[in-house]
């Protein structure tokens, strides 16, 4: 699960499942708190406090209950019991950072065709459809924790370039989400590091998908993601 | 602010002329023609010359770009203009530099004229009657007693800028932009005599040499509008077109607000691409220009005042809370004049269907090539984007038709009798309609979108007594812009290529290389069906439209909701209708519910 905030706005996007989903106003303040590991009590005391209005607040402790419950039936949360102190909200695994340091750049390798991108493109297809998010990501990165070889940017930049130009000509309907697993495939098999970004945009609901390569967006200019709301760099190895 | 009269009969003209008299008598009133035209104006804004077959009368708000060096300083704009037209023709007055909305009395062919500019700032009205016209540059002059016009309504809800004859007000119509009506003897007549598709391309002039010429007419447009006496402001939204406005300025009056830019305001909304600062805060620092912001807008955003009441309906017309707060900042520094950075986006365009015409004009691999850098910018696939902006240009008009009307249906709260009868998908596509000529389906696309641009040019902003004026509109600059090739004017990547090359070392370079354009305000608008849910459902409980028969209310509530929880469908329909039932209940004297504030 992850997850993030724009104003009073929180989306969440399952892994498993690949739908997002949005909570606003109280919605959103419940979510915050179980992610700060409030207990029931306390959430609900944020929302209405207990002194002054018991009616009031009886009536916020059910309804936040009832929501507590819909967000564990849609998988969206764990609980061990819904008893005051364990509403836990699921994270993702402790980080991972890779191991980059003696990566130095050295004689590149080729890169791919647009045809070989064309490929991989449909395979990634196939995966997102049929295996899910979370484990196309994990196969894209899988057993590539370690650096071996670190890339130059004008050598990414092709491949980007070679990705975007396969999709042109593809038959299919390929969105960002494939263009970017497809170009981290290409980048963790040549030997480097990727992360995978994901951002929203609430109104209307837009969510895109990119690849950052040390620190710089790969084929599209970085003002145009501003107006995106970001989660969590997805990391292969950690899902 | 003027209003004309003219009668085949008259003693029917006598009576308005005493009529006026009483009813305004603060106001010139004046007939003319042995009594076939009577005018009532406001200050400066008559002027009369005798001919030897009678006397000539101009009347209306002219404001010319360039004067000859012989003119008297003193005389007015208008009394230029009678002047032209007595020593000249009506070609003369047709070919003018600047703004103007103007009725005039011809007496040499007895016939009254109603001209409107070029690019359509300034509008005329007028409604024809039995032996009658009557006209005026204000619209209210029609409202009482009037019925609303459901072609106009339809033709609102479809586009939210109608290019049509019609007013909101039925009976009433509007002198389209670049266009003129004649009446004479009780018949009128009108002819197109603007269009921008009216200009070959010349495909000779080099980059240098046009970048050159931009930048003398941009310098020249933009100074022209610091007359002695004027306190201009200007808008400034980090936008390569408004930059450049202010940037000229800046450099023109270098930092002098005594005789410059007094300030600029800027509308901050983080939604979409995000603030915006990043951008105008470079042109800010450079020219050391005052800076007023207004901060997260909406629409239908209560201020604690009632909605206003305005001349017709507009586009952004619940955004007026934000178009109070900018009139209010105007207004504490007496500002005069307040220009906005309109045009660009047109002389200049993005759109890709240039492509049709490289490649019918035998230019196959430069249109392959830009076809493929544009799909490739916009994510599309290439034989999408060649459908698109290659093959449909191109296909017979029918099929264009057949092609949009599939694309863009109705939504289903309209009303299905009221959308057939009154054309409101005939609206809705008549834009994306272009000439299948080879070579001429960018400027025939053209040709309608200034068309378009200038039908909503009286409302663009509602601020008051401020002037609000368009100094990259001259039509100079604008036709200089239309005669340019296509490598020179439009860029698949990077849009308005040579207005870029012509700004470097004025314009920041930080502005210059950005290639976004601003996420637009259908983000903010999104967020705010939903923030103003009360208020539209408020709005909706008492419809005028659906008393009109137009749509029914629980749907659009419904499509409302849909497009206010994120859903990716259409929220530009919902707001259409939702500006235009906010005007019409407050027209109507409808209940209009303020909401209490929240924190």
């Amino acid at each position: 699960m992850l997850w993030c905030a724009h104003g009073d706005v929180v989306t969440l996007l399952s892994l498993d499942t690949g739908t997002y989903s949005t909570l606003d106003n109280e919605a959103a303040a419940i979510w915050m708190a179980l992610c700060s590991g409030l207990s029931l009590t306390e959430i609900v005391e944020r929302i209405v406090p207990a002194a002054g209005n018991l009616a009031a607040y009886s009536t916020a402790r059910a309804d936040t209950q009832e929501f507590l419950i819909e967000l564990e039936s849609r998988g969206l949360i764990v609980a061990g019991s819904l008893s005051d102190r364990d509403a836990v909200a699921q994270h993702l695994g402790p980080d991972i950072a890779p191991d980059c340091s003696p990566a130095a750049v050295g004689e590149m390798p080729r890169l791919p065709s647009v045809a070989s991108c064309l490929i991989r493109l449909a395979l990634v297809r196939v995966g997102l459809r049929y295996l899910g998010l979370r484990a196309s990501v994990r196969r894209v990165g899988r057993g590539r924790e370690q650096c071996a070889h670190r890339l130059s940017s004008e050598w990414v930049n092709e491949l980007a370039e070679r990705v975007s130009q396969a999709i042109l000509l593809c038959p299919f309907n390929a969105a960002c989400l494939e263009e970017s697993l497809t170009i981290l495939w290409f980048i963790f098999r040549a030997g480097d590091q990727a992360e995978l970004r994901i951002g929203v945009e609430p109104f209307p609901f837009v969510a895109h998908a990119w690849v950052v390569h040390r620190g710089a967006a790969l084929g599209q200019p970085a003002e145009s993601l501003g107006r995106y709301r970001e989660f969590p760099p997805l990391q292969p190895w950690a899902l | 602010m003027f209003t004309a009269y003219a009668s085949t009969d008259p003693f029917q003209v006598q009576d308005v002329v005493a009529q006026w008299t009483h009813s305004h008598p603060l106001e010139t009133t004046i007939s003319v023609g042995d009594n076939s035209l009577a005018i009532r104006s406001q200050y400066k804004e008559i002027a009369q010359r005798g001919t030897a077959a009678g006397e000539l009368v101009v009347c209306g708000r002219v404001r010319l770009d360039d004067r000859d060096v012989q003119d008297d300083p003193r005389a007015s704009d208008v009394v230029r203009v009678c002047r032209t037209f007595a020593t000249g023709s009506l070609s003369d007055i047709l070919a003018m530099n600047g703004t103007f909305g103007i009725v005039t009395w011809d007496p040499r062919n007895r016939t009254l004229y109603a001209i409107r500019d070029a690019l359509g700032v300034r509008p005329i009205y007028y409604r024809l009657l039995e032996d009658g016209i009557y006209l005026s540059d204000n619209l209210e002059e029609f409202a009482q007693g009037a019925t609303f016009d459901r072609r106009y309504l339809a033709a609102f809800l479809a586009t939210g800028c109608p290019v049509v004859e019609q007013t909101i007000w039925s009976g009433v119509n509007v002198v389209l932009p670049g266009h003129f009506v004649e009446w004479a003897n009780g018949r009128l007549s009108g002819r197109r005599y603007w269009s921008a598709d009216a200009f070959p391309q010349d495909l000779k002039i080099d980059e240098p040499a046009a970048a050159a010429e931009l930048r003398r007419l941009i310098t020249t447009a933009v100074g022209s509008h610091f007359d002695a006496g004027t306190r201009v402001w200007a808008d400034l939204s980090g936008g390569l077109d408004s930059s450049t406005v202010v940037s000229v300025a800046g450099m023109l009056f270098k930092g002098d607000s005594s005789q410059g830019l007094r300030g600029t305001t800027s509308i901050v909304d983080t939604f979409g691409l995000g603030d915006e600062t990043r951008f105008s805060d470079t042109v800010v620092r450079k020219f050391q220009v005052r800076n007023e912001q207004v901060h997260e807008p909406w629409p239908w955003r209560d201020d604690g005042l009632p909605p206003p009441i305005t001349e017709h309906p507009t586009r952004d017309y619940p955004y007026y809370a934000r178009e109070r707060q900018t009139a209010a900042l105007l207004q504490a520094d007496n500002a005069t004049v307040h220009l906005a950075g309109t045009g660009p986006d047109l002389c200049l365009p993005a759109a890709s269907v240039h492509v049709a015409d490289l490649v019918s004009t035998g230019q196959v691999r430069r249109g392959i090539t830009d076809l493929w850098l544009s799909a490739q910018t916009h994510r599309q696939r290439i034989w999408h984007a060649a459908a698109h902006d290659l093959v449909l240009p191109l296909a017979p008009r029918a099929i264009q038709k057949w092609y949009w009307q599939r694309k863009t249906p109705a939504p289903n709260w309209l009303r299905p009798q009221f959308t057939r009868e009154f054309g409101f998908e005939d609206h809705a596509i008549e834009r994306r309609l272009v000439s299948p000529s080879p070579g001429r389906v960018c400027q025939s696309l053209l040709g309608h979108l200034f068309l378009i641009q200038g039908c909503g040019l009286p409302g663009w902003r509602i601020l008051g007594p401020v002037d609000v004026r368009h100094p990259l509109l001259h039509r100079p600059l604008v036709e200089f812009c239309l005669r340019l090739p296509h490598r020179l004017r439009t860029h698949p990547v990077l849009f308005k290529p040579l207005l870029r090359i012509a700004m470097k070392g004025i314009v920041p370079d930080k502005v210059l290389v950005r290639r976004t354009k601003g996420s637009g305000m259908m983000p903010r608008i999104s967020w705010a069906l939903g923030a103003e849910r009360e208020r539209i459902k408020s709005l909706l409980s008492n419809s005028v439209l659906a008393d009109l028969g137009c749509l029914e209310p629980n749907r659009l509530l419904s499509a409302v909701d849909m497009a206010a929880s994120g859903k990716p469908v259409q929220a530009r329909y919902p707001y259409l209708a939702l500006s235009l039932e906010s005007w019409l209940a407050v027209r109507s004297g409808k209940q209009y519910i303020t909401r209490e504030k929240t924190a």
